[in-house]
């Protein structure tokens, strides 16, 4: 991933721009809606990109480190999935998110409270960078 | 309904607000998936090189581009095979959740 982060630099113009969009490794969480009030359901299992997500974090420190890239400007959002049911956001993180696993808790609480649509929030961090 | 993905519009409204310098400028997006961030900022530059390395996700965004985006190019690649055959120097790189 450093490496990666270096042939971007390759690519970029003096003093050009790079902007990292990441998700902030931890747990995507299930909400169920079920009238005005969200339900937390759970969150989501991934055996991969939490892992690689970390990774990442730490090879554009070790690029900042390297004076490859200086930090400008950070900001976060929430990255919302909507659903009208779990089994359609189940079959959409099959084909689209294949390391992903709904666990058995969410599909409780969603038997439990009987949400008439569910969501998917997701913390996404942004980083604008510039080349030194 | 199908699936929404950020109907809030959150993703480009915070990169909006962080960064709004894209007139004139040119873009490659690394991992551009099926394009999805691609056409929600191509309207405001000059021109975008999106590699995207997974062919569905590729030509699903060749599918899905917007008519009127023509200064958009796609290219199914990963990051070190185009690096090793491109010769142009971009103003922006875009790391779309790909790194």
């Amino acid at each position: 991933m450093v490496h990666a982060l270096e042939t971007i630099r390759s690519l970029l113009k003096p003093g050009g721009v790079l902007i990292d969009l990441r998700p902030d490794g931890h747990p995507p969480e299930f909400w169920g809606y079920a009238g005005e009030d969200p339900i937390l359901l759970g969150y989501l299992d991934e055996t991969d990109d939490f892992v690689e997500y970390r990774q990442a974090a730490q090879a554009m420190e070790e690029a900042i480190e390297n004076r490859w890239f200086q930090p400008q400007k950070r900001g976060e959002f929430d990255f919302v999935i909507h659903a009208d049911s779990l089994e359609e956001m189940r079959d959409y993180l099959a084909t689209e998110w294949t390391d992903a696993v709904i666990p058995d808790e969410v599909w409780s609480n969603a038997r439990s409270w009987k949400p008439d649509r569910v969501a998917l929030r997701e913390v996404v961090h942004i980083g604008i960078l510039q080349t030194v | 309904m199908a699936i929404r993905l950020d109907p809030e519009g959150n993703e480009t409204r915070e990169l909006f607000r962080l960064f709004d310098d894209f007139a004139g400028k040119s873009i490659l997006e690394i991992g551009a998936g099926d394009g999805r961030l691609t056409w929600r900022y191509a309207g405001r530059t000059a021109r975008v090189t999106a590699i995207e390395p997974d062919a569905q996700r590729f030509s699903r965004s060749v599918a899905n581009r917007p008519g009127n985006l023509k200064q958009v190019g796609f290219l199914n690649i990963d990051l070190t095979t185009f690096a090793a055959h491109n010769t142009e120097k971009f103003d922006i790189a875009i790391l779309s959740w790909s790194l």
